[in-house]
């Protein structure tokens, strides 16, 4: 026990010794470690979402039910029957409802090669730290997620996947603030660079003084640095920023993406940024620098 | 070989509360800040069982969190001392006097585990606004914390009072 009595040489030797560790993560070198601890926590996580649906599920239910009842006196009966299906089939329709939707996405989307991965945790006005705007989810090096690849819903761009573990994957949200996406508006072609920002609406900045911007126009990607492919819808304007000392215009946009309730997403595994992609080529593997190439819009 | 054993008992408990942290404060918000099940649980600990109780503890579940929630591996364990620290201050002299103690305490070991842990993102490169991140992340998450602390306090000191030799 003799360790663990908190002295003042023994707490420094662990703040350093965590400092390091700090450092290697940093450098990437501690990439395995945070893969085994994924994948130790992974049923854990997926057993407390399955839960916390469940309870949301009945809790919805409930609602509806004292509703129904105030409503329709006559039909409580029926209702309490359709109740017990319905707490089986809710989850089942939802789903159905959203892969339905990412379907249709898919199919509008002919050239982008789609996988689907249920988040099974999330972070800030997300997941376990609200500093930091990175989800989970439960596919990864395994089932041919890389670093990278765009990660959308059917309403739109959610980020790109940061780490890669064998059996899961951590997404970097649009909204984390070191996030930086070229963009551009739909309406007005006016370019820019979208970034995230800890607790406030990413801002799109750089956007040329002589291109009008207004509220309410859509932000879609850009394509430019082949960091994501062209023409995913990220967020809408809502407030456009003009100061005479500033030689760019700035704009406030609101992701179109509720990244609050997120629950299923897709990844788009034929898109590799170009970054990624010179890696590949470094390392001799043009499996996936091909397909990426053809989804050049 | 004690700590051995403790380390591997501690270890399911750990990955549960940082699949916790993971999954569900998240869906907790007040005002954009969130609850912090690690900062709450080693405040319960250290109040209910000192600091070297908790000590443990946090080096295990600290680098977990780090993991799970997308933050440099170990940046939560400076925080966390500081935590243990401050939650242990009077630790014997006012557990069970006043329950305005520990959701004090609470609040403040939120800001100081909030500041270091933006201090230490930023010197990685992280750019922060450190007036946003306060007043949207740490503050609202400080309330939610001593909200907690204040459903979880009185079983945890009725339970620390029976245990106690009269």
């Amino acid at each position: 026990m003799q360790l663990l009595r908190p002295r003042p040489l023994g707490i420094l030797v662990v703040i350093l010794g965590a400092v390091v560790i700090m450092l290697l993560d940093a450098a990437g070198f501690m990439t395995p470690v945070n893969g085994v601890i994924h994948d130790a926590a992974r049923p854990f996580a997926t057993a407390l979402t399955e839960l916390r649906v469940g309870v949301s599920d009945v809790v919805n239910t409930a609602r509806d039910l004292r509703t129904l009842r105030r409503r329709n006196a006559e039909l409580e009966a029926l209702v309490e029957r359709l109740t017990v299906e319905n707490l089986q089939l809710s989850e089942i329709a939802t789903e159905n409802e959203q892969l339905r939707r990412f379907f249709e996405f898919a199919q509008a989307n002919p050239t982008y090669d789609l996988r689907g991965g249920q988040i099974i945790a999330r972070v800030i006005g997300g997941r376990a730290n609200p500093l930091v705007a990175a989800l989970d989810i439960d596919l990864g090096r395994e089932h041919g997620i890389e670093q990278g690849m765009p990660v959308v819903t059917d309403r739109g761009l959610v980020g790109r996947v940061s780490e890669v573990y064998p059996q899961s994957s951590e997404i970097l949200l649009l909204t984390d603030s070191t996030s930086a996406i070229n963009v551009m508006t739909q309406a007005s072609r006016a370019p820019g660079v979208l970034r995230g920002r800890t607790g406030k609406l990413p801002l799109m900045d750089y956007i040329p003084p002589d291109v009008e911007v207004s509220p309410g126009e859509i932000v879609i990607t850009s394509g430019l640095g082949r960091d994501f492919p062209k023409g995913l819808v990220v967020g809408q304007v809502v407030q456009v920023l003009q100061n005479d000392n500033r030689p760019f215009q700035q704009a406030v946009v609101r992701p179109t993406v509720n990244f609050n309730r997120l629950e299923l997403v897709l990844i788009v595994t034929n898109f590799l940024p170009e970054s990624e992609l010179d890696e590949t080529a470094e390392n001799g593997d043009e499996s996936l620098a091909a397909p990426a190439a053809d989804t050049t819009p | 070989m004690r700590h051995l054993s403790a380390i591997l008992l501690l270890l399911p408990i750990a990955l549960f509360l940082a699949a916790m942290q993971a999954t569900l404060a998240g869906r907790i918000q007040l005002l954009g800040g969130q609850p912090n099940f690690l900062l709450i649980a080693l405040v319960l600990l250290t109040m209910a069982g000192g600091r070297r109780a908790a000590l443990l503890p946090a080096l295990v579940l600290a680098p977990l969190v780090d993991s799970l929630a997308g933050l440099p591996l170990g940046a939560s364990v400076a925080p966390m001392l500081a935590v243990i620290y401050l939650a242990g201050l009077g630790e014997r002299a006012l557990f069970g006097a006043r329950l305005g103690w520990p959701m004090f305490i609470t609040l403040v070991a939120t800001v100081v585990a909030d500041a270091i842990l933006m201090f230490e993102l930023s010197l990685l490169g992280r750019d922060f606004s450190w007036l946003d991140a306060f007043l949207r992340i740490t503050l609202p998450g400080a309330a939610l914390n001593a909200a907690l602390i204040f459903v979880l306090y009185l079983p945890i000191d009725y339970w620390r009072a029976s245990r106690s030799p009269l």
